[in-house]
């Protein structure tokens, strides 16, 4: 192909920034909706004693970003919203995401690091033990 | 470590015995170890060549491989449950070495550190991009993998091109405990070329820790622009069943 000096450098200079703003505020944009997020629905603490059933389920990988299937952000009883981040089910080493259902029943003693979802199917109850992970995916500590 | 050795595989025995005789080696001064001539594992004598300065990779490596071993064929079965066959052996010795070995391919390693590499081929028309290929994982529980994947996306670029791409894949957060799934999803992709080579960035959001893959690429592009080229589009990683 013929070189064109004059309309490589016009479409670099113009295309290479518009190029360049667009993925950096894409970064920015996931950022923030992530910070307003923590805002919201707060991580939860090892001391926080929770019982409540959980009526919604917020729906993060809508909004373009990589799935993380044991990360959930959960409201209580209408009015508590907690983030969730556990390590696989305790015994059957299911992910959240595959357990997790509204309607739910959701329990953490205080000091404890793990809670345990409760579903119960006519006579039957299931419980669901996840250990819980703190902002870095390591196991929740005191 | 060196007690078990004998309820370990072939495979794992020479394993273990090249890593053991590399950090010993390594320590005094740099002499090649006789154990590691006939061994299978090619790549993992060559910690060796680090010497004293990188002491904290091999023993990083050392304690790495001697999971790897536990996990091997001939393990005691009463305790480990984990059985993985001189292929996958081999996988996981080549992800360890790939992931921490300075000096893996010989006169250095770009994909130190990094948490997986990629290879894939495919092709991008006008913005919209369509790939096929393996991701290779050198850190989590899935390390020493290959999973293929199908990646698509579209966006905006003045080119017509096809090509191969290999690249690495870096958590912004190395604190953060590397799990495969986070390879999955949505991305932003950010390339530019000149004539037959190239490089790309793509970016993407897990839960607030950011994973860049980096990548050169080699084919061949039809651009109206010249012979520079540049592009963007957003698209999606998947799993290939």
């Amino acid at each position: 192909m013929k070189s064109k000096p004059k309309i490589t450098i016009l479409f670099l200079a113009i295309w290479i920034p518009v190029i360049a703003f667009w993925f950096f505020y894409d970064i920015y944009r996931k950022d923030k909706i992530l910070e307003r997020l923590a805002i919201e629905y707060p991580l939860i603490k090892i001391n926080e004693q929770i019982f409540g059933r959980i009526t919604s389920i917020y729906n993060l990988d809508a909004e373009d970003f990589r799935i993380n299937t044991n990360s959930l952000e959960i409201t209580l009883n209408d009015t508590l919203k907690r983030r969730l981040n556990v390590d696989n089910e305790i015994f059957t080493r299911q992910r959240l995401h595959d357990v997790l259902l509204v309607g739910d029943v959701l329990l953490k003693q205080s000091d404890s690091a793990t809670i345990s979802l409760f579903r119960i199917r006519g006579t039957d109850t299931l419980e669901f033990r996840f250990p819980l992970l703190n902002e870095k995916l390591h196991p929740l500590k005191k | 470590m060196q007690a078990n050795a004998r309820n370990m595989s072939k495979g794992a025995q020479v394993a273990l015995a090249a890593v053991v005789g590399g950090t010993a080696e390594a320590l005094g001064g740099g002499k090649p170890a006789r154990l590691c001539r006939n061994n299978a594992l090619a790549n993992a004598r060559i910690i060796r060549r680090g010497g004293v300065a990188n002491g904290a990779v091999t023993g990083a490596y050392v304690m790495m491989l001697n999971h790897l071993a536990h996990q091997g064929d001939g393990g005691d079965e009463k305790n480990h449950e984990v059985h993985a066959s001189n292929g996958e052996i081999r996988m996981k010795s080549l992800a360890i070495n790939l992931r921490y070995n300075p000096y893996a391919l010989g006169y250095g390693n770009p994909f130190l550190g990094a948490e997986a590499i990629y290879i894939d081929a495919g092709g991008v028309f006008v913005g919209a991009e369509y790939d096929k290929g393996y991701f290779f994982i050198l850190a989590g529980d899935d390390y020493g993998q290959l999973i293929p994947y199908t990646e698509d996306g579209g966006g905006g670029s003045p080119e017509v091109s096809i090509g191969v791409e290999l690249g690495r894949v870096d958590l912004s957060d190395k604190s953060i405990p590397f799990q495969t799934e986070m390879l999955f999803g949505e991305r932003n992709r950010f390339w530019g070329g000149a004539a037959i080579v190239g490089g790309a960035v793509s970016h993407s959001t897990y839960r607030g820790v950011h994973l860049i893959s980096t990548s050169v690429n080699i084919g061949l592009s039809v651009n109206p622009f010249g012979a520079f080229s540049a592009g963007w589009n957003k698209g999606k990683i998947e799993p290939r069943r």
